[in-house]
């Protein structure tokens, strides 16, 4: 409470002009009205630069308490591919009054649910837990927001365990090492995005490089008030939470801004082709993607409502080619990856036995041409609303996933009230928005493909047991495999 | 070009004006660490847990009602189940009840499957159908506006399916290569084999087969449907925005009239007796972890142990905060996670213990998890572990039914045991009255460390001595066959090879993908000037990159060198037994990473980037087949296998050659057709890729 009088009169210290522009903590945004799928929100800001995201839903005691930290593998640079998910990691080994591991077994002895994640643009950090515990997971964040306890021993332990992740994941799984081609490193070739040209579970030797010192820099410079956004939604007295929030979070001192990332951006870098010879798969699979503008663009609208009408549900253009028309294959879909900075229109495509790789592009990319001489119909847009607006509701019923939307749109766009006013502009594409973005970004030289072939089995023992190598492949098989920079 | 708009800018933008008006990073400094607890705050005053009200009625047909009723969103979720589950698939037929449910929106009476999918998706909802061993189920989801149209379809989907042929033999296709992507996911080949172990003869125990896929007919679809997809036994369960009565009259409006009951079913054969402790091995070359699962039979749902058995499980292996998870991840580091479960389906359900951990420390695992197994019955855990794990249990009740579907599922899975509601609503309570002497003593009931089926799936090369030392071992491949210890490994070679065979000179070549010129590959294959070795060079000019490789060896093809430059690159040296030097080996996240190479190998071994040569250097004839050992930077010891196929005569830019056709299986894994001509010395004239739109062709020849 001391606390909370003395900001409040250093606040008060400041011109009428000042308190008026700064609309945290004194002045709280109420936004969201009750249309479908809608998250009432209260957003605010401490004097640290934390902004705070309050949302009440009183259907089930139960809290999310939701922190983003605003740096993901977009953040590392070359020999450090994997740190931002290997300090995910340390983020659970200990704080300055939070034992190792007691993040996680403190919040499952009350009953909640706790995990981190880190993608290219972010790492998130969430518990759930009986609304009455909602000071303990704030308390928590708190405390390792403000003082990593970190050791060798742990960060030991740590660079073992994201080890084995990264083999369970990765290298153990059919398809992944393409995958990760086709949406990271082949995907993003030809322009200066070294953030987003890499997985974010990055290398394990990075991985395994990284020091003590390494692990303190990091949290000196990207796990800031200033550098995070913090959303509580669920069963909560708001002014009781907004007490803790202060209590806990506002006396963390903010920090100089870390270092701008910036991503050079193609859209017509040129036909990239890779094959990876999978010994883990059994069937030949296609990937493919084009890359599209960031989340926060307007093309974002169209091309999200294109990828449902193309390549998602039964009904779909590549579905039905693929499988049911031509029986080609097992599973087609395609889908949108949308960044902070440019994104992804991606697509699989997994071969029915028999089917060849190359006959699987050839249906591909046969529809991919049909988008340009038959566009899709008003019908068709339609049913990728609809679609649309299903997900989007259905999508915000949980107190967890309210939280991620409020998240999403407060690191993703410049104005956090678009949470509750978007689904009016997917409502809003048109079909000729359809025809100009199909025209801009489904391009040949914007096009990447990744085969990933397994082993031959034709007639007899091939011997078994090859693994995907390519850099002593034998002779010639050198040439597209090797192709690029990998 | 544009600047995208990073993270750090966008943070930067939003807080220019607090930044700039309010004090700054110095004005703060007075106010750091005032006021931060030390200890955790103690819990705020609990909100009661009402588990949410549960409308039921049934229908005069025997179809059995459920509506969770809750207005937050307008969305509404529909689920049937049936008497369907594959454990009435007819033997030789597994899969069939899981066939039937992925065709019922394939094709009705008054529709096609493309009509189906365009009037789901047209709207908006979705609709789902599957089998799992006991019940068919079929649902949808929508929001509540869309809600007549989808019942329409719902109920057609599930009356009056077709079952067409052509839909039938696309379903079938598509089943036998997921069958075949199922053989490469590590998990699936664990489960499938640990539910064979633990139930043997019990229908549990079965799974779709290639055979059985393929038996499968339209008939068959037709009569299951017939007999099983009835309102008897069946549950429907409505789930958000609807309340009883019109969720009763939906359900009077389509299914009213529908009528039926499931075939009387015999008892299902009893499963197993327990044995002693044993290890089933799956090898699965080149794995770079081990699948663990080990278990034993557990209990039937109306087992009143099963509460105290859920608080046993969580202390063992429940969650992050259990005993496998805290010892094999966070004390040892050698697994990304290890848990343990109770399965519960209707009839008789198994206690399983999983990791997925690095293949060195395979043995290592499997005795930590059977030490911790034991030690639940040997010794009594401490009050505050039971406690922790009993306020799991209850504090977590919660969160899994947030979601009217959650409240929903949870209802008919209790409904669908033959359990009451009130189990569900006393679950809390009665986990919070379970003793440390309740949880060993139902640990020393179920858990039995001395007759679990044990089942690893890895490399079993690496894994045969080590496992073979805590239990009996029976080896099987992936398809499930056995096999014998002497099958594992590298075999050595069968062949004389001769360099001598082999055409001497310079040769060119033209790749192409897809037909397309993608660059100029050369190879000039010569004797070493005074030694007694050969060298052969592969220059690969492309459109993008370059890649050189020289290799030295002996008349044999014995391996003096090896090195590439390019993309990759490589400089090993051997000497007998031997190899050193350094190499850039490829990483699974697509990159690359140099390595230090200092290994012995087998006698005998070649080296794996000379391939082509062992080709040439074979003692071509037809029905030749043959295997060497070959070493790769990234792969280590591997065999290389190759037969000739066949002969043919094949026309390139260089002119028409007879050849002889070579299949061989490379240490890539990929497999290679090489065209030789038939005539001593042979020559390559063309190689192409299995199942790549890549090949090189002979353009010219210089002597």
């Amino acid at each position: 409470m001391k606390h909370r009088i003395a900001r409040r009169s250093a606040t008060l210290a400041l011109t009428a002009l000042a308190a008026w522009l700064v609309p945290a903590p004194v002045h709280a945004q109420d936004a969201g009205g009750d249309a479908a799928g809608s998250i009432p929100y209260q957003a605010y800001r401490l004097d640290n630069g934390l902004q705070v995201m309050l949302s009440e839903d009183h259907s089930t005691p139960i809290t999310a308490v939701d922190v983003w930290y605003h740096v993901g593998a977009r953040n590392e640079t070359r020999g450090r591919y994997g740190f931002a998910h290997l300090f995910e990691h340390m983020m659970f080994q200990g704080s300055a009054h939070v034992g190792k591991t007691e993040h996680l077994t403190r919040i499952e002895a009350v009953g909640g649910s706790v995990n981190g994640s880190t993608t290219e643009d972010r790492t998130n950090y969430y518990e759930v837990v009986p609304s009455d515990r909602v000071n303990l997971a704030l308390w928590m964040e708190a405390d390792r927001m403000r003082s990593l306890a970190v050791n060798q021993t742990n960060l030991e332990n740590q660079q073992k365990t994201v080890s084995e992740e990264l083999r369970q994941r990765i290298d153990n799984q059919p398809y992944a090492t393409a995958l990760l081609l086709s949406r990271y490193t082949s995907a993003y070739h030809g322009m200066d995005c070294p953030g987003y040209a890499h997985p974010p579970s990055g290398s394990i030797q990075d991985v395994e490089a990284a020091t003590l010192g390494d692990v303190k820099a990091f949290h000196a410079t990207y796990y800031q008030p200033n550098n995070a956004t913090l959303t509580v939604v669920g069963d909560f007295d708001p002014e009781q939470v907004r007490g803790f929030i202060q209590d806990y979070f506002g006396g963390i001192p903010r920090a100089s801004s870390p270092p701008a990332v910036a991503c050079d951006v193609s859209y017509s870098p040129g036909f990239r082709m890779d094959t990876v010879e999978d010994s883990k798969a059994n069937v030949p699979a296609v990937m493919w993607s084009y890359r599209v503008p960031p989340d926060s663009s307007a093309d974002h609208y169209p091309l999200a409502l294109l990828a449902v009408l193309f390549g998602q549900g039964q009904s779909s253009r590549l579905y039905r080619a693929l499988v049911s028309d031509a029986g080609a294959a097992l599973q087609a879909s395609a889908g949108l990856d949308s960044r902070v900075g440019p994104g992804l229109l991606f697509g699989f495509a997994l071969a029915n036995q028999g089917v060849s790789p190359d006959s699987l592009l050839g249906l591909v990319q046969d529809q991919v041409a049909r988008l340009k001489t038959d566009p899709p119909t008003e019908a068709e847009l339609r049913k990728a609303r609809n679609t649309f607006e299903s997900n989007y509701v259905e999508g915000r019923q949980r107190v967890l996933s309210k939280a991620e939307a409020l998240q999403h749109y407060a690191l993703f766009r410049p104005d956090l009230s678009e949470v509750n006013q978007d689904l009016s502009r997917y409502e809003a594409v048109t079909v000729d928005d359809l025809k100009r973005v199909i025209d801009r970004y489904l391009t040949r030289d914007n096009l990447t493909v990744v085969f990933d072939v397994p082993p031959g089995t034709g007639g007899g023992d091939s011997g078994g047991g090859g693994g995907a190598s390519g850099g002593d492949a034998a002779g010639g098989s050198a040439g597209p495999a090797k192709g690029g920079d990998r | 070009m544009r600047a995208p708009r990073t993270t750090t800018a966008l943070a930067a933008a939003l807080l220019a004006g607090a930044l700039g008006l309010v004090a700054g990073p110095g004005g703060l400094a007075a106010q750091q660490d005032g006021g931060f607890p030390d200890h955790a705050p103690p819990p705020l005053k609990p909100e009661p847990v009402h588990f949410p009200s549960v409308g039921r009625d049934t229908l005069p047909n025997g179809l059995r009602l459920v509506v969770v009723e809750n207005h937050e969103q307008p969305v509404v979720s529909v689920r049937m189940y049936l008497p369907a589950g594959a454990t009435a698939d007819p033997d030789g037929k597994s899969g069939l009840a899981d066939m039937a449910a992925s065709l019922i929106d394939k094709g009705t009476e008054t529709r096609s499957a493309e009509e189906i999918a365009s009037a789901v998706e047209g709207v908006g909802a979705s609709l789902n159908a599957g089998a799992d061993d006991d019940f068919t189920y079929v649902s949808a989801t929508t929001l509540t506006s869309h809600l007549p149209t989808v019942l329409e379809l719902f109920a057609d989907v599930v009356r009056d399916p077709t079952f067409p042929s052509d839909q039938l033999e696309t379903m079938r296709k598509r089943r036998l290569s997921a069958l075949q992507v199922q053989l490469s996911q590590p998990s699936t080949l664990a489960s499938r084999e640990f539910s064979k172990e633990i139930y043997g003869e019990h229908p549990y125990a079965n799974a779709p087969t290639p055979q059985s896929t393929r038996a499968i007919t339209r008939q068959d679809l037709v009569a299951f449907h017939d007999a099983r997809y009835v309102p008897s036994g069946a549950l429907l369960v409505f789930a958000g925005d609807i309340d009883l009565d019109a969720a009763r009259e939906a359900a009077r409006k389509w299914f009213g009239d529908w009528s039926g009951k499931p075939p009387e079913e015999a008892a299902p054969p009893a499963p197993p007796e327990p044995s002693p402790t044993s290890i089933t091995l799956i090898d699965r070359p080149g794995s770079v972890q081990s699948n663990i699962r080990m278990g034993n039979l557990g209990i039937r749902p109306d087992n009143p142990d099963a509460v105290p058995l859920d608080v046993a499980n969580r202390i063992l292996g429940g969650g992050a905060n259990a005993r496998l998870f805290l010892i094999l991840r966070e004390q040892k580091g050698w697994t990304y996670g290890a848990y343990s479960r109770i399965s519960d389906p209707r009839d008789r359900g198994y206690f399983v213990a999983t990791a997925e951990v690095r293949t060195p420390v395979t043995d290592s695992s499997v005795n930590e998890m059977l030490r911790q197994i034991r030690r639940m019955r040997t010794e009594t855990v401490p009050d505050s572990e039971v406690q922790t794990a009993e306020d799991y249990l209850t504090g977590h009740f919660p969160i899994e039914i947030e979601t009217p579907e959650q409240v929903a599922s949870r209802v008919a899975d209790v409904l669908l045991r033959g359990l009451g509601i009130g189990w569900l609503e006393s679950y809390r309570d009665r986990v919070s009255k379970v003793t440390p002497a309740d949880v060993r003593r139902v640990a020393r009931t179920y858990l039995h460390p001395d007759s679990l089926d044990i089942v690893v799936v890895g490399d079993a090369s690496r894994l045969y001595g080590k496992l073979k030392a805590i239990a009996p071992v029976r080896l099987l491949d992936v398809q499930g066959d056995p096999i014998q210890p002497s099958d594992l490994g590298t075999k050595a070679s069968n062949v004389q090879l001769d360099v001598t065979r082999a055409r001497m000179g310079t040769f060119t070549y033209d790749l192409q993908v897809q037909g397309q010129s993608y660059g100029t590959y050369t190879i000039s294959l010569a004797p070493e000037q005074g030694k007694p070795t050969w060298r052969l060079e592969e220059d690969f000019q492309g459109a993008m990159g370059n890649q050189k490789g020289t290799y030295t060896f002996r008349k044999d093809l014995g391996p003096v060198s090896a090195s590439q430059e390019g993309a990759a690159s490589q400089d090993l040296t051997y000497t007998k037994g031997h190899v050193s030097g350094t190499a850039t080996v490829p990483m699974p996240q697509g990159k690359t990473e140099k390595t230090t190479i200092d290994t012995d190998v087998p006698e005998g071994t070649l080296d794996g980037g000379a391939s082509m040569a062992i080709v040439l250097a074979s003692p071509l004839s037809e029905g030749l087949s043959f295997q060497v050992p070959v070493f790769s930077p990234g792969k280590g010891v591997t065999n290389m296998t190759a037969r000739v196929t066949g002969q043919d005569s094949v026309t390139v830019p260089a002119g028409t050659y007879d050849v002889y056709t070579v299949q061989a299986s490379g240490p890539q894994g990929l497999t290679l057709i090489y065209s030789v001509t038939r005539q001593a010395p042979h020559l390559l004239v063309k190689q192409e890729f299995q199942g790549r739109p890549v090949s090189i062709v002979l353009t010219r020849e210089e002597h």
